[in-house]
């Protein structure tokens, strides 16, 4: 074990704090919006070359985090589950089709325990069901929204191509920063990708559509800013506990141990590890950032990893994103403190400690 | 040529920042920095020895992490410049097509409440939930000073008091008639007091087929729980169907039930 991972699996990180309706509405949500993903995505069965593929990553059975925030928001307003279920499969449909695309980017070869798609199938064809299920998540989400009125509609489909065009900026940021081996980013620089990348398609997006059908259910609707807000401050300390999580990665985990260091990924902790680092440490660093994911030797990535710890860069994130879920956890207040308390509420605020609980 | 007797320019300093302040940091920080000072000054346990320690550790930048407070408290200075930068551009967008839609007098007052907000931040950086700032909350002296007091004309909506959470409650269902189902496994939030529970109606995930009606509830005779008696009709489409079970007293929603309604003559998983 690295001296990284002896840091992060340490007992003492967390006393576990998630409520118990935070893992029952995953199970229950989940399984609602998977039997309407296997139904929208039922559409394309026959087709040869992709009815099989397009079902292949939502088999593999991920958390179902982002559409329950979506369905937990509408029902904290009072919609019941059949209105809001095909946002929430669109979501997953949605998600699952960037996975696709963005394992090719990265040239990741294990998705959720299994070797990825492209791995599997070859490259066009993968790059072809992202493109599919991008287009089949459109489906259950105008249906959803059909029976809401032009005016929520118009706003719901503004929300998902802002949302499209974030992630897409974001992925780029990331590209980019790798492509051109870029080391003068800064936290800011890191948080700005995060909130893109992550934290639109992740957190925000949901909650809005979710916000959006559930308003002109008799309560209050959520102030839009506020729930945007405590989408970027959760989606943000998710995103810097799955990079955490990256250093230890195991089979419960799903992806590569150290898979981020191979990418040559600018992590929040990749970046406070270079600021922090002795002058040789840095040059090290510089020099391993310069190779091809192909030229890392695993060697080199566990060097890499011990240079990370010794800085400090692991504790360092995890205070950060402790600060940024206790910003979530304000933020929750603000964008739904007025609704009146439901198992939805408890779980929408329960996410923040979950974050960090999850496995 | 001619002589520029004009008296010398005056000078001013150089600003300290040249970009609006949009991060909503101009509350008083103190609360936070002590916080988080004592946050530092507790911090857990240091993990397990390495049993195979680095010969040339690093000398800089230990993780000791001597900055906590700074660390915390720039984050989410940094978090909060950021998310009001990307809204700051959305707006501009939402602008071109929306025209009027946005008041620019807005801004001074989100600038405004988003420093109270920071003012709250401080006290929910107390009570996350997680062990980091919740050691807080073991010291008498920062629990006094960050605990609030009286109406700090904060903007968010008042908040309701919440009731202690408790264990969700497993629901079963047993399925009557010929035809079989598969429920999704799921709980109920306990409802505060005795009360009647009810499904109205289990309605089709999609397509327009009927309902399904007259779901009784009843306790479970071995175990903990509630059973719901599910009848589905013989000639009930093969579909999904879904429902909240409400508490009668409050028409509060417990939980969800969903189940799936297999195909005439179709074996069980």
């Amino acid at each position: 074990m690295t001296a990284a991972a002896a840091t992060l699996t340490a007992p003492h990180t967390l006393a576990r704090q998630t409520p118990a309706i935070v893992p029952a509405l995953l199970r229950e949500y989940g399984a609602a919006t998977r039997v309407a993903v296997e139904q929208a995505l039922s559409s394309v069965a026959a087709a040869p070359y992709l009815g099989a593929l397009v079902t292949d990553y939502p088999r593999r059975r991920g958390k179902m985090m982002r559409p329950s925030i979506c369905i937990a928001v509408a029902r904290a307003h009072g919609a019941p589950l059949d209105e809001i279920i095909g946002s929430a499969a669109a979501i997953e449909i949605f998600h699952n089709a960037l996975l696709i695309h963005d394992d090719i980017e990265d040239g990741s070869e294990i998705r959720r325990g299994t070797p990825t798609l492209h791995m599997l199938h070859g490259v066009p064809l993968a790059i072809n069901t992202g493109d599919a299920m991008m287009a089949i998540a459109l489906q259950p989400l105008l249906d959803s929204l059909r029976a809401r009125g032009d005016d929520i509609a118009w706003q719901a489909m503004s929300a998902t191509l802002h949302m499209a065009r974030q992630t897409a900026e974001g992925q780029a940021l990331e590209l980019g920063w790798r492509d051109g081996n870029r080391t003068d980013l800064t936290e800011t620089d890191y948080l700005e990708m995060v909130l893109k990348k992550t934290a639109w398609m992740s957190t925000i997006w949901p909650a809005q559509l979710g916000a959006l059908v559930g308003s002109g259910h008799g309560r209050h609707a959520a102030h839009p800013n506020a729930v945007i807000r405590f989408g970027f401050f959760l989606g943000a300390a998710f995103q810097i506990q799955d990079d955490l999580l990256n250093l230890v990665a195991d089979a419960a985990y799903g992806k590569e141990a150290n898979g981020d260091l191979y990418e040559g990924k600018r992590t929040l902790v990749l970046i406070r590890a270079r600021q922090r680092a002795s002058p040789a440490g840095r040059s090290d660093l510089d020099a391993f950032l310069r190779l091809g994911r192909t030229d890392r030797t695993a060697a080199m990535v566990n060097d890499i990893a011990g240079l990370i710890e010794r800085t400090g860069a692991v504790e360092y994130a995890r205070c950060v994103a402790g600060g940024l879920a206790g910003a979530a956890a304000h933020e929750f207040g603000a964008a739904f403190g007025h609704l009146p308390p439901s198992r939805d509420t408890t779980f929408l605020e329960g996410l923040v400690p979950w974050v960090f609980e999850r496995q | 040529m001619a002589v520029d007797d004009k008296p010398a320019r005056k000078r001013r300093p150089e600003p300290t920042r040249t970009a609006p302040d949009r991060t909503g940091w101009s509350g008083d920080p103190a609360p936070v920095e002590a916080a988080v000072e004592n946050v530092r000054r507790k911090k857990p346990p240091p993990a397990k020895p390495d049993p195979n320690p680095d010969p040339d550790p690093t000398p800089a930048g230990s993780g000791d992490l001597p900055e906590v407070s700074q660390i915390v408290a720039e984050a989410v200075r940094i978090g909060y410049h950021v998310i009001g930068e990307n809204l700051k551009q959305g707006r501009t967008a939402a602008d071109r097509f929306r025209a009027g839609s946005y008041q620019a007098d807005d801004l001074p007052s989100d600038i405004n409440r988003l420093g109270k907000r920071m003012l709250q931040l401080s006290r929910d950086l107390s009570t996350t939930g997680f062990d980091l700032l919740a050691a807080v909350l073991r010291d008498p002296k920062i629990l006094a000073a960050i605990r609030p007091s009286g109406d700090d004309n904060s903007d968010r909506p008042p908040r309701i008091p919440k009731p202690t959470p408790q264990d969700p409650v497993p629901l079963t269902c047993v399925f009557r008639g010929t035809r079989g189902g598969t429920a999704t496994p799921t709980t109920l939030q306990p409802p505060p007091r005795p009360t009647i529970l009810t499904l109205q109606a289990l309605k089709p995930v999609g397509g327009d087929h009927p309902a399904i009606t007259g779901t009784r509830f009843r306790p479970a005779q071995a175990g903990r729980g509630i059973v719901a008696v599910i009848t589905i009709p013989d000639d009930q489409p093969a579909a999904t169907y879904t429902g909240d079970v409400t508490d009668e007293a409050s028409n509060t929603v417990l939980g969800t039930l969903t189940i799936e309604v297999r195909p005439p003559g179709a074996t069980p998983p």
